[in-house]
């Protein structure tokens, strides 16, 4: 069969040419769009309480349109006290901004165009967490009118890991939780309908994180949700309390970490240049390791905190608790504080001094600032102290140091020196400035005020945690016999992780040498701190 | 062959060459953004376009003197995969290390230098490629050490150095390239000898 030779070329011709003109335009419009979105996100460099405030720390969670109707959208999740019980922002323990607040979002959570996990831009906001959102408290007095925000405790209210359990039942949720229903509920509560990169970008990240959800599910469970993420059997967390070692088991060890209950108070950071080894078995020297680890724990990815912004806040928000000083008694509670004796004070100085100094150090009422006490920094072996043990002797860490030093590639921005990081077997000695605004005490958030702590009262073996207000008195927070709207979680000391032992010092309540004359006027001393 | 006259490239041929190197290029800096780290990714994904296109640039390279087409092939080719590599230069050096210094701290001296020797002479050749308007013995020599080092660069990089797929491309360069290597020796016949013809008006 004779072959045209010409209208074999010119056939060639018909696809060649489209085909370099397709190529070309999709280089093109690839290259635009890696120019586009290089402005996405320009470096905000911010100063150290703004960084502190507002400054994203790699934890993007969710796109800000997400954030804003999510809870509207699965009340049976996010009311889990029903809706008499306040907003999703009351009843999780997160803090109200003061003053307007169009995003209807808590203190803390702040919005970037940085995508979750990668730092990569993305042309719509996402919603992260900066360091305020776990570090500052609200303080009540009860029966107070008065509300203080308090920047440096741990937010004793903030129920975190039943917020997220709420979040993941949500996202699992195929049928409620598309793309469309959550525009048609944004275009319903703010009158105004998504654009459409806020939609490109919530489906992306929608399949993203719900794929991520159901591979875990073998190894982690399913969120309980449905009204149940703040029960202590669902969610034995609690207000005020993480697990970071569970986080970094499973990150970074990849297992499971579901026999660990290392509950941990959420740190006060008061401070923090006064501490040469912290977190609560000095197991890290240097702040921005501690930072950086933090952040970490709390989402953030080594991928994205290497980026240049990332990187300035979280230094930044470190150094804004090198000097971050807590606040006086007399400032929050001026009627109660009125109530000091000085004698007794001078008399609890007096015990303060036999019996704790040499542990925590002292005031330096020269300067302002801290006297080094001669055993402060040191670590108090389990045995000796005789505290809750779970931190100490959980599963894998003895792997956890190396691992985790490991982690950081070698010019990471945050690599830290592997003599910085170590494995304890008990709890480090460290100031107690502002010791009032650091309640709930032990580092499992077990004894609520002073008072039992130093055991002039009997230690409460159940009582309930939530939004507590605070007792003057005892110093700390107050809770009722029963549990009720504000003080859902019942806080049971005999559970794995949440004993209340140990500690015991001057004395053990009513033990050898128990003297309640000197314990009150100890109590004095210690609200002056 | 006198390569200059053999460089008129048609539409075939450069299409032959641009459509391939355009989509790799183009999957390479998208597909990274599903990544966890969109800058490392590109890198990594520009590297393995470069060494698919080198591949194909180093075969046509042996038997570039057979045809017009097969010269004009390894032109496109080394000049294309020579550009994807410029884009995995950029994201390398300024984005994930951040800068020439911090490239040599982190790569260390040898392969940082190593690295930037394939930048400067890859992009010489092929300057002289285009530009000679033709290929003096200098320039020859000079292309096939190039080539060479080139070649011996992206196979120790790919199969001793890396894991995973890349290995995996450096391996089937390598032994792409040594079977191009091997029909050209096998097929490679010497040109005709010419014979001198007798002097018309020998001397007395």
């Amino acid at each position: 069969m004779p072959f045209s030779k010409t209208r074999a070329r010119f056939l060639l011709r018909v696809v060649q040419i489209p085909a370099v003109v397709l190529v070309s335009l999709l280089l093109l419009l690839t290259f635009v769009l890696i120019i586009v979105e290089r402005r996405w996100s320009e470096p905000q460099f911010r100063g150290q309480r703004e960084a502190f405030f507002d400054g994203t720390i790699g934890t993007e969670v969710m796109p800000l349109a997400v954030a804003k109707v999510l809870p509207d959208m699965f009340p049976e999740h996010f009311q889990p006290g029903g809706r008499e019980a306040g907003d999703w922002i009351d009843q999780f323990g997160f803090i109200r901004p003061a003053g307007p607040n169009p995003d209807g979002l808590p203190v803390g959570f702040v919005a970037s165009n940085y995508r979750p996990q990668s730092g990569a831009p993305s042309p719509a906001k996402f919603v992260g967490f900066s360091c305020v959102l776990c570090h500052s408290t609200r303080i009540k007095e009860k029966g107070g009118n008065t509300e203080h925000i308090v920047i440096g405790p741990g937010n004793a209210a903030l129920n975190l890991f039943g917020w997220v359990d709420a979040l993941q039942a949500a996202a699992l949720d195929e049928e409620k939780f598309t793309t469309a229903k959550i525009a048609k509920a944004y275009e319903e509560k703010y009158n105004e309908a998504l654009s459409t990169k806020e939609k490109l970008m919530i489906s992306l990240w929608l399949r993203e994180f719900r794929n991520t959800l159901r591979d875990n599910l073998p190894k982690y469970d399913e969120p309980f949700g449905q009204g149940r993420s703040r029960d202590p059997e669902a969610v034995p967390t609690g207000p005020g309390r993480t697990q970071p070692f569970r986080t970094l088991v499973r990150r970074v060890i990849d297992r499971p970490g579901t026999t660990m209950s290392v509950y941990t108070k959420i740190a006060p950071v008061y401070h923090e240049d006064w501490k040469e080894w912290a977190q609560v078995d000095g197991s890290i020297r240097d702040l921005y390791a501690r930072s950086s680890l933090a952040a970490f724990a709390a989402g953030a990815t080594i991928d994205n905190m290497a980026l240049p912004e990332i990187v300035h806040n979280i230094r930044q928000s470190s150094d804004y608790t090198r000097a971050l000083e807590g606040p006086k008694f007399t400032q929050l509670f001026p009627n109660a504080a009125g109530q000091l004796s000085d004698e007794r004070i001078a008399r609890g100085r007096e015990v303060y001094a036999q019996h704790c100094q040499s542990c925590h150090g002292h005031p330096d009422p020269g300067t302002g600032g801290w006297v080094k006490g001669p055993r402060q920094g040191e670590i108090v072996p389990l045995s000796e102290i005789g505290t809750d043990p779970e931190r100490i002797n959980f599963r894998h860490g003895a792997r956890i140091a190396d691992t985790v030093f490991e982690l950081f590639p070698s010019a990471h921005p945050f690599k830290f020196q592997r003599a910085d990081l170590r494995t304890t077997d008990g709890y480090v000695n460290g100031p107690i400035d502002s010791a009032f605004s650091r309640a709930p005490y032990l580092h499992n958030a077990s004894v609520l005020t002073l008072a039992e702590l130093i055991n002039l009262k009997p230690r409460r073996n159940i009582f309930f945690r939530g939004n507590n207000a605070y007792d003057p008195v005892d110093a700390g927070l107050f809770s009722p016999d029963q549990p009720d709207r504000d003080h859902y979680f019942r806080f049971d000391v005999s559970l794995r992780g949440n004993s209340n032992r140990g500690h015991d010092y001057p004395w053990p309540y009513r033990g050898a040498g128990w003297n309640a004359a000197q314990l009150e006027d100890l109590l004095q001393y210690l609200k002056t701190l | 062959m006198d390569t200059t006259r053999e460089r008129m490239i048609t539409l075939t041929h450069f299409a032959n060459a641009y459509v391939p190197f355009g989509i790799l290029l183009v999957l390479a800096l998208l597909v990274a953004e599903q990544s966890n780290n969109l800058n490392l990714y590109r890198t990594i994904y520009t590297i393995w376009t470069t060494t698919i296109l080198l591949n194909l640039a180093l075969c046509f390279y042996v038997f570039r003197r057979v045809s017009r087409a097969a010269y004009n092939h390894w032109l496109l080719f080394w000049t294309f995969s020579y550009v994807a590599y410029l884009f995995h230069f950029y994201w390398a050096v300024f984005l994930v290390f951040g800068g020439i210094r911090e490239t040599f701290a982190g790569q260390g001296a040898l392969i940082a230098t190593t690295n930037f020797i394939i930048t400067l002479w890859w992009g010489a050749d092929v300057l002289l490629a285009w530009l000679a308007k033709s290929e003096r013995k200098w320039i020859r020599i000079q292309r096939a050490a190039a080539h060479v080092f080139i070649f011996a660069a992206f196979v120790v990089t790919a199969t001793i150095l890396r894991g995973g797929l890349v290995r995996w491309l450096g391996i089937i360069l390598a032994a792409s390239v040594g079977l191009c290597f091997l029909i050209r020796l096998i097929t490679w016949e010497p040109p005709p000898k010419i014979e001198r013809a007798a002097e018309v008006n020998p001397r007395a």
